[in-house]
């Protein structure tokens, strides 16, 4: 029945002027409300974007020790030898591309009055490529593979963050090593034929704070004819389980065989449901502040039933109550998710920049730099997760308010 | 079917009955009276007597339990509450004895509201709002707030809003009965006024006599029924 004339009934732009003066009311109770929500949803954003920038790093820093690459250790109790039998061994099976036996062995270098930790990475320097992809000579040249008294030293070595620029060690000059061997400290000096640039830590070897010695000074200096571990150099990706495989038929329980690419899915598994589980904890704060909104929209039903009346008694349709309270509830959440991608972005990007100094995996390792994966995907997901968390908690005290009945409504004091 | 005969307001043997547990109350018991298109009729009775179920019945704020009303040739029984809602936004006026302003909302933005539920455009129902006012001699208080108004007035910044969207009936419940007798003496010159210069239908539900003496005719309720009738005005 139309009484003529074309009726629109409530434009949106009024239920919209009309929602807002009445979250404006009551404007302290409305902040808090749409507080809550924004702290659900900023938590959302931050804790993702921070777990997505974890991952990047992790997977990053295991990368930098290259996904065909395996390194195979002696397993803890076993006295496996590796000698380079094994080493001839070991490249003879298929996909293989390079063997690359090493010493690793923590130690303190002498740098212009000062001394630096870092490891010896006793290494064919021709080979040190596989274990470092890309690394750079920035000064010199490699040291020769049969020399007993030539080094390469990682950037760090060289340009010693706490001494002056006129102290850095130059090509050419000696190094003083100071390590533990079996028959009690020992004091060498070697020459120093290459400085490496920049490379940045890797989760097992931080080549800045790495000095490359060839094998022959090595073996005498650590007085041991067996290798530490051997890196093994897989021709494609797809080979690595293979030859994983093949390695433990060969060895059985007697090596312990890591791959950068099996950790990988391993660590990014990990992180990834870590990831997921804290956002699950903020998705449930964010519903928690949906139950605000809702508490907060019973009590304002309450209070405005006689305005309830008056709005029915003008001709506004059970519906159209309904939708006025809705939508209030749905601004609740848009406003709250709003202010939520600002806390959300604001707390990750803060995070990012003090607390990564806190997550270091040893004293000698760089602070990590993560990078919080904030995306316009994730943004706009928080904000109509935060609208539809709004909408949800409206909904029965929306439909409450509609139910009023009109005359009650216009008695009550 | 718009049958009227001349009358705004048919109400019909209505009956209300109200439960309360298992008690029942009746406040109309067959109540039959019509209100002529264009009258100013005064209902007065005790309380309890069921005048004001009679004014929220004819309203269509409530349904009777049995019986008809039919507003201006519409017959009322049987339609939806959206149907109902459009009598009452286009059909129907309001003005309540406590005013029943919304108090976050200026004097003009409370006059405008049965506009905005019809979907008047904001510019149209501002400029209506405006004359609205004009009309009960409030147009300067326009940006007020019901806070910041005596009662007077607010009973008249609610009458404008009963007017604005030039309804054929205007039903005042008690519209004197928070204001002293000069406010209530210029808000029955102004319910007059509408309903001569309009030809608006206006019924009156009141205790005070010099408010009902105004009137074409008075209707005295008692126990749901009608207990007697004085015309003064043919």
């Amino acid at each position: 029945m139309r009484l003529g004339g074309g009726v629109e009934g409530v434009n949106i732009l009024d239920t919209y002027r009309y929602a807002i003066s009445a979250l404006r009311e009551r404007r302290g109770r409305s902040f808090l409300t749409i507080l809550g929500i924004a702290i659900g949803s900023g938590l959302i954003i931050a804790l993702v974007s921070l777990g997505e920038g974890i991952n990047i790093l992790v997977t990053d820093r295991l990368m930098m020790l290259g996904a065909n690459n395996i390194i195979i250790l002696p397993a803890q109790g076993s006295n496996i030898q590796f000698t380079d039998a094994e080493v001839q061994k070991i490249s003879r099976i298929p996909g293989v591309t390079v063997v690359a036996p090493f010493y690793s062995v923590a130690a303190e270098f002498k740098v212009g009055g000062t001394s630096v930790n870092g490891r010896i990475l006793g290494i064919d320097p021709l080979q040190l490529q596989v274990i470092f992809p890309g690394i750079k000579i920035l000064e010199g040249e490699a040291p020769t593979p049969s020399s007993a008294t030539q080094i390469g030293v990682g950037y760090k070595i060289a340009f010693p963050p706490a001494i002056t620029a006129s102290s850095r060690l130059y090509v050419g000059q000696p190094l003083t090593i100071v390590i533990p061997t079996p028959t009690g400290i020992q004091t060498t000096s070697y020459t120093v034929t290459s400085i490496y640039d920049k490379f940045g830590a890797s989760l097992f070897f931080d080549a800045d704070t790495a000095v490359i010695m060839p094998l022959p000074g090595a073996r005498k200096l650590l007085e041991n004819q067996r290798y530490h571990a051997i890196l093994v150099n897989s021709e494609r990706v797809e080979l690595v389980e293979y030859i994983i495989s093949e390695l433990e038929t060969m060895y059985g329980r007697n090596v312990n065989v890591i791959s950068p690419s099996t950790i990988l899915s391993t660590v990014r598994s990990i992180i990834a449901s870590f990831t997921v589980f804290l956002g699950v904890i903020a998705s449930v704060s964010l519903l928690v502040a949906g139950l605000g909104i809702m508490n907060t929209m019973i009590m304002s039903v309450m209070e405005r039933t006689r305005e309830i009346g008056v709005l029915r008694s003008l001709g506004m349709t059970r519906r159209e109550v309904l939708f006025t309270f809705l939508f209030e509830a749905v601004l609740t959440g848009f406003i709250g998710g709003l202010m939520g991608v600002v806390i959300g972005v604001g707390l990750s990007l803060g995070f990012s920049n003090y607390a990564g100094n806190f997550l270091r995996f040893g004293p000698q390792f760089e602070a990590l730099p993560i990078q919080p994966v904030i995306t316009p995907t994730l943004l706009m997901g928080t904000l109509i997760f935060s609208i539809i968390v709004g909408s949800l908690s409206g909904v029965y005290p929306a439909r409450r308010a509609a139910l009023i009945d009109p005359v009650k409504a216009l008695r009550t004091e | 079917m718009q049958v009227n005969d001349g009358y705004a307001i048919i109400v019909e043997k209505v009956w209300k009955v109200y439960k309360i547990g298992k008690n029942e109350y009746p406040a109309l018991r067959g109540l039959t009276l019509n209100v002529r298109e264009g009258e100013m009729l005064s209902v007065m009775g005790p309380s309890g007597s069921g005048k004001s179920t009679f004014l929220h019945i004819a309203g269509t704020l409530d349904r009777p339990t049995s019986g008809r009303v039919i507003l201006n040739g519409i017959d009322t029984s049987g339609l939806s509450d959206s149907e109902l809602s459009e009598i009452r936004n286009k059909l129907i006026g309001f003005v309540f004895q406590s005013f029943n302003l919304i108090s976050r909302l200026t004097a003009l933005e409370n006059v405008a509201l049965p506009l905005a539920v019809r979907g008047v455009p904001l510019q149209e129902r501002q400029a209506a709002s405006l004359e609205a006012l004009r009309l009960v001699g409030l147009e300067n208080k326009a940006k007020k707030k019901p806070t910041e108004l005596s009662g007077g007035e607010q009973q008249r910044v609610a009458i404008a809003r009963g007017l604005v969207g030039k309804p054929k009936i205007l039903l005042a419940d008690e519209p004197t009965g928070n204001l002293d007798s000069k406010n209530s003496q210029v808000v029955v010159e102004i319910l007059r006024n509408i309903n001569e210069s309009f030809g608006t239908t206006v019924v009156v539900v009141t205790h005070n006599p010099e408010v009902a003496e105004k009137c074409d005719r008075i209707i005295r309720l008692r126990d749901g029924v009608v207990e007697s009738e004085v015309v003064l005005h043919a």
